[in-house]
């Protein structure tokens, strides 16, 4: 049995009018988690070719072109694994 | 997927201007600076003098000799049409079954072009506003970063362009600038907005 989540719930006797939500709260939905697994894939795969191709590289300047690729994609990857985080789901279970 | 498209055209394109490239190179100078002339006629002058500035590491010993922004025509011999080329000489790369520089930059490019992809449709699918803000701010970085990349490729002669004529660039703009005039449905041809 799937619940609906709106903010009235716990404020119930509260509030009389319902109250709607302008904006989606700062959960992670099922879509959210299935983008954010692909996305830090993604980034990791990138990272480590990345790292693999400049040791590869013969030339400085391209060396450290795919250097800081590598290094973009690892921050990037830190970016997107704050939102995985347990605090930010909604159900329990 | 265009820059890789174009990238396997210039190889297609290019015997000659291989072909010639060591004369080019010896009787250099002069060649060269008609080639940025070109250039500057065709807009791009500005930049072409901020690259100049910039010192290149590569292993041919007369490279530095010379600006590394030149327009190259390729097809100098044909005198009906003339195509303007907008290209650098091509940095040495050691050709062999081995992955090599050029290699490892297209690899990664088109690494940063598939990200790029994924993460345009993360930003429209986001659900809450922080992370939709974090998912484009990367897209944003990724897109950047292709650019550099980019950049980075051209400058090593790795992509080309062929200029449009003014000709069509001119019927382009007259069949437009009509199509405007009869269908522009919020009347703002007069260019009065």
């Amino acid at each position: 049995m799937q619940q609906t989540y709106t903010p009235t719930q716990q404020n119930q006797q509260n509030f009389q009018n319902q109250q709607r939500m302008t904006r989606p709260p700062a959960y992670i939905t099922t879509k959210d988690l299935a983008y954010l697994k692909d996305a830090m894939s993604w980034e990791l795969l990138a990272m480590k070719k990345c790292n693999h191709f400049a040791q590869e590289c013969q030339d400085k300047e391209i060396r450290d072109t795919i250097n800081r690729a590598g290094r973009m994609h690892a921050n990037h990857y830190k970016t997107l694994l704050q939102h995985v985080n347990p605090s930010k789901s909604i159900t329990s279970y | 997927m265009n820059h890789q498209n174009n990238n396997q055209r210039n190889q297609d394109m290019q015997p000659d201007y291989k072909q010639n490239k060591q004369s080019q190179y010896t009787t250099g100078q002069n060649q060269y600076s008609q080639g940025t002339e070109n250039l500057q006629n065709m807009q791009y002058g500005q930049y072409g003098q901020q690259q100049q500035q910039r010192s290149r590491n590569f292993n041919q010993p007369t490279s530095q000799q010379f600006n590394e922004y030149q327009a190259n025509q390729i097809n100098q011999q044909s005198t009906t049409q003339q195509a303007k080329m907008i290209k650098n000489p091509e940095k040495n790369i050691v050709r062999s079954p081995e992955m090599n520089d050029r290699d490892y930059l297209n690899d990664i490019l088109a690494t940063e072009k598939y990200l790029t992809d994924g993460f345009n449709t993360f930003t429209s699918e986001a659900s809450h506003t922080e992370l939709h803000n974090d998912v484009k701010t990367i897209l944003n970085d990724t897109h950047s970063f292709t650019r550099d990349l980019f950049n980075l490729m051209f400058k090593d002669g790795f992509y080309s362009f062929q200029g449009a004529s003014n000709q069509e660039v001119q019927q382009t703009q007259q069949k437009f600038s009509k199509y405007l005039s009869q269908q522009d449905p919020y009347g703002t041809n007069n260019m009065s907005f």
